[in-house]
């Protein structure tokens, strides 16, 4: 294992602060801070609409979410990373509001993620935090092209070496996992096959069993042969680390019934093509994303990183936009 | 321990067609020939690398190295050199500060950014590109007129002879520059050097014209090829009993190659020790024990201790079928690993062999520096900790672990010991970091992974040696993590084990460090023989279940460097140990009457002299229902030639009260008497049991 998330986010939160964006009680990241997140989000509208007039698309789909959380202290300096969703081609994001109760918080950007760091000195008893902000997903998918084994000679580029690196639960060095790889994919290789990306998938694939209750850790997954869906999913990134393809861990959402969801949704990224694309083992998703799932955050790292919290807990709430007075066709 | 190391110039005993023909030992010749070394090299407490990039990594080994001290094993003395990048910053963070370092040079490509690293001292750059980082380590670590024996340049076009001319030009206080395309414009600078700092020629490990490039040169230029340069380290340090094998094809792959053997430069010419190439590619399909006989073969050695330095895939180990599985005529039995220079028939254990195994060269260049300059602190523990049990399945094992606490304790060792649900996550957590040896005995658990609800510790680690007595503890994660956060050594399994042979070998292990002094190879090698010869016993006795007690046998490996001594801090040993010497034909074994506290586990009972040990063996008392455990008397005395190679004992009582294993290599004998051989007369007191050895007939 390597750096440790809160280390990273330490440093990060040290080195690249980014903006403080209220001490009182209630932030509206929608306001002032917001500006530069609204203004891609319009412009992403604006490309949206401008291809539906070109040629017919899905409706694009539109939930209000609500992410409360529970925080109880027990004296110590509480310390929470909260990931905010960023629009992109995927999701438009807008409408944010943060209410954070007292807690000091704090924008940065940390390896792509944009963070909210919350921090509480002291804190005793129960605290609410409640965020909430409006998605306008569309469905992705797209040609995941080849990236041939060897990937490349050499270093790798400077950017893509924080997604190579083996972490903690992407143990991409382990002999154990380069084992598993190097069995599965030399007869395939040697038959001619060279996408590291479809070996990567594949091996994953077929050489674990879906289980519900089977492993989250790579390495127990690879020694007994099951794993659950955040265990296939961190196989195939770390295979796919391991082969030289720049890989992440996706965090998100699911907003497509508007039945709350209770846990977080995962997904893998993979950079081909000089882009990254989504994946998803368990799912079948070679190169695509439903609409129904709303990006939060990518990286090695768990949904919520805490420190000095005696315990946490949180729920969604999803929600369809309220219409207002104004006719609209 | 291993032997005085021999006088260089011993007659030669080169098998004619071996490794070393008169032709190929004319360079090695002229190489031995070159003048004084120079005194130069980087002024640095310690040198940090970024990346693992072959071209940049071994010229600094070259320009780091030192003359060793006069009373050194080293070939040469660097200072710690670590290979990082982002991601490691961690791990390396707290190795520099332990080392404390008040110079420190970081080497890399410009435009690399070392500001997430936080480096104590004063630090300086040498920033260049692969192409030419070799010429500007040469002119900060050489200066005019340094004279240097010679100007080393690897033709850069594969990894192993480069490998090989980075230890020969360390050892020779030499710089090293590798040719990136154009060899003759590196031999043209090459010459240059040569000529400023006052060298005469200019060497070239691979291939050219020595002509043609002596033109270009302006210097004597002589070509060599790896297998020569590798030759010619090794007559530098030919009295070593020390051999590293390590597979420079580790290097390539399309999968993560861990380069370790990159790595593995530094440990070698610390420990002075020679070195052959194993595994695929440059190592010709050689495994360990091959190279080792090869070089013997050709009149270096003999090697008591043996590192290997790279993995399971890089450095493949054997298999075999599980015994145990075999015999009750399973269809599809287990395939298990087992280690290198361990005979799947038993033979007796003779040579020290530890292996290097990490994730990466980040780690390894770490642990290195770990091994190599010590980087223990005041605030480290230097006691026991000992966690047996935590399942309550093994009351066997955890009756003989109690008696490894009270051995522990008897010489000195200070010891924390903790059974059953004593063991907590929050006591792992406490204690693990603060001890500097940890004995886990029971089921595996990822200690270091939150697999299995033990909980990680976030810290790093002081250099500690864990053994972890459990099944598979080495086919695991934990032996890996360990390292990588700062242990020195892992011991562990790579077959499943009963816990009462494993707690044996783990008595019989810290037996030999603590009343023999021995190391860490040579406590792994005494521990094998025990349980070899108890398999021996339980034959002559008629027990049908010796196959697992073999399985044990084969079972167990160290990670780490087989030359360690015991990492805890020893006293005065309380109570006297058994003990045996050798005159003549006679070994004499003492057993002392003082025994250490009784110890129970359930109904499990022993009662046993220090240095006594211990197996599955066990009497029941039903008086009292007590199941005693059967005290066991294993010495190891070396025999003289004139016993010949198959020597053969006869004891005081009946065969089946003692066995034996021999090694016809080391002429160590390793025996194992059991508490029967005492005559009842002597009841509870010291005796003294003489055996006589024999030449045996098939000698």
């Amino acid at each position: 294992m390597k750096q440790t998330l809160h280390e990273r986010a330490t440093r990060a939160v040290g080195g690249r602060r980014a903006r403080l964006f209220s001490l009182g009680l209630v932030a509206l990241l929608g306001g002032t801070l917001g500006l530069a997140a609204m203004s891609e989000a319009q412009s992403a509208v604006d490309e949206a609409e401008t291809a539906v007039a070109e040629r017919p698309a899905p409706k694009p789909l539109v939930r209000v979410v609500r992410l409360s959380l529970r925080v109880e202290g027990d004296g110590r300096d509480a310390y929470l990373e909260l990931p905010l969703p960023q629009s992109d081609e995927h999701q438009t994001i807008s409408d944010e509001k943060l209410l954070t109760r007292g807690f000091q918080v704090e924008e940065v950007m940390q390896d792509g993620n944009r963070l909210a760091i919350l921090t509480y000195p002291k804190l005793e008893g129960r605290k609410r935090i409640t965020y909430e902000f409006k998605a306008t997903t569309r469905k992705t998918s797209v040609e995941v092209p080849p990236v041939p084994v060897p990937v490349a000679a050499g270093e790798p580029a400077e950017e893509d070496r924080i997604w190579l690196r083996a972490t903690r639960q992407l143990q991409a060095t382990s002999p154990i996992i380069r084992e598993k790889l190097i069995t599965y994919a030399t007869p395939r290789l040697v038959a001619g096959e060279s996408d590291a990306i479809r070996i990567a998938w594949d091996l994953t694939h077929e050489g674990y069993t879906r289980k519900a209750k089977g492993s989250n850790t790579v390495l127990k997954a690879t020694r007994i042969g099951h794993a659950s869906d955040k265990g296939l999913d961190r196989l195939f990134a770390t295979f796919l680390r391991t082969s030289g393809v720049p890989s992440r861990p996706v965090v998100g959402v699911e907003i497509g019934k508007l039945k709350n969801p209770k846990h977080a949704s995962h997904w893998v990224e993979a950079k081909a093509g000089g882009s990254w694309v989504p994946m998803s083992v368990p799912r079948g998703e070679y190169g695509k994303l439903p609409a129904r799932y709303v990006k939060l955050a990518h990286g090695d790292r768990p949904f919520l990183v805490r420190d000095g919290v005696k315990e946490i807990s949180y729920r969604w709430k999803l929600s369809k936009p309220e219409i207002g007075a104004e006719a609209t066709r | 321990m291993i032997p005085p190391q021999r006088p260089t110039g011993s007659p030669t005993n080169s098998p004619g067609g071996g490794a070393w023909s008169v032709l190929r030992l004319l360079p090695i010749l002229a190489l031995l020939l070159i003048s004084s070394p120079a005194r130069a090299a980087l002024d640095a407490d310690v040198v940090l690398i970024y990346g693992s990039s072959w071209k940049r990594v071994l010229p600094t080994y070259a320009a780091a190295a030192k003359a060793p001290a006069k009373d050194s094993e080293a070939a040469a003395a660097l200072p710690p050199v670590i290979l990082w990048e982002g991601g490691e910053e961690r791990w390396t963070e707290d190795l520099l500060r332990r080392l404390a370092p008040k110079k420190v040079i970081v080497v890399g490509p410009a435009g690399v950014s070392s500001s997430t690293l936080q480096i104590p001292g004063e630090v300086s750059r040498i920033e260049a590109t692969d192409e030419r980082i070799g010429a500007e380590l040469a002119r900060l670590a050489f200066p005019k007129g340094s004279q240097a024996p010679a100007v080393f340049v690897a033709d850069g076009t594969a990894f192993a002879p480069a490998l090989a001319a980075s230890a020969l030009a360390a050892s020779s206080r030499a710089p090293l520059l590798v040719a990136s395309g154009d060899l003759p414009a590196t031999v043209r600078e090459a010459g240059a050097l040569a000529r400023e700092l006052g060298a005469e020629e200019v060497v070239v490990i691979g291939s050219g014209d020595e002509t043609l490039l002596s033109a270009a040169a302006g210097r004597r230029v002589r070509v060599i090829d790896g297998a020569a340069a590798l030759g010619a380290y090794n007559r530098k340090v030919a009295s070593t009993r020390h051999l590293v094998v390590t597979a420079p094809s580790d290097v390539d792959g399309p999968f993560s190659p861990p380069k370790l053997s990159m790595g593995s430069l530094p440990y070698i010419l610390g420990k002075g020790a020679a070195v052959a190439w194993v595994g695929l590619g440059p190592g010709e399909g050689r495994n360990p024990e091959a190279a080792a006989v090869l070089l013997e073969a050709d009149d270096m050695g003999p090697f008591e201790a043996v590192s290997i330095v790279g993995d399971h895939l890089a450095i493949p180990m054997h298999h075999m079928e599980d015994i145990d599985q075999v015999a009750a005529g399973k269809a599809d039995p287990r395939v298990h690993k087992v280690p290198s220079f361990v005979t799947q028939s038993g033979r007796a254990a003779d040579r020290a062999v530890g292996r290097l195994a990490a994730l990466d060269v980040f780690d390894l260049s770490r642990w290195v520096t770990r091994i190599v300059h010590g980087v223990r602190e005041p605030g480290d523990g230097r006691g026991a900790l000992i966690l047996a049990n935590a399942d309550h399945k093994f009351v066997l094992g955890e009756a003989i672990s109690r008696t490894t606490s009270a051995e522990l304790a008897n010489a000195g060792v200070k010891v924390e010991s903790y059974y059953r649900d004593e063991i907590t996550p929050e006591l792992i957590r406490q204690e693990l970091p603060g001890h500097g040896l940890i004995l886990w005995e029971g089921h595996p658990r990822d200690l270091t992974l939150d697999d299995d609800a033990l909980p990680a510790p976030e810290t790093s680690l002081p250099p500690a040696s864990y053994f972890l007595q459990g099944c598979y503890t080495l086919d695991r994660s934990d032996p890996y993590l360990l390292i990588e956060r700062g242990a020195n050594a892992v011991i562990g399994t790579y077959m499943a084990v009963y816990s009462a042979s494993g707690s044996g070998f783990a008595r019989a292990y810290l037996s030999g460090q603590l009343h023999r002094q021995e190391t860490a190879g040579e406590a792994m090698s005494s521990a094998r023989n025990f349980l070899l010869a108890t398999v021996e016993l339980k034959k002559r006795r008629g027990h049908k279940d010796w196959r697992k007690t073999l399985r044990a046998a084969l079972s167990f490996d160290l990670w780490g460097d087989p030359t360690a001594a015991i990492p805890v801090k020893t006293g005065a040993t309380k109570k006297a140990p058994v003990q045996a010497k050798v005159a003549g034909n006679q070994i004499t074994v003492r057993i002392p009457a003082a025994r250490l506290p009784r110890t129970t586990a359930g109904a499990y009972v022993a009662e046993i002299r220090p240095g006594a040990q211990l197996s599955a063996l066990y009497d029941h008392d039903d008086e009292r229902k007590e199941r005693r455990l059967v005290e066991l008397f294993f010495v190891e005395v070396d025999l003289p030639a004139s016993l010949g190679d198959n020597p053969q004992l006869t004891g005081p009582s009946d065969p089946s009260t003692y066995a034996w294993v021999w090694s016809p290599r080391s002429r160590k004998l390793s025996l194992l008497v059991h508490q029967d051989a005492i005559p009842k007369s002597v009841g509870k007191g010291a005796a003294t049991l003489r055996f006589t050895a024999s030449r045996g007939e098939a000698d």
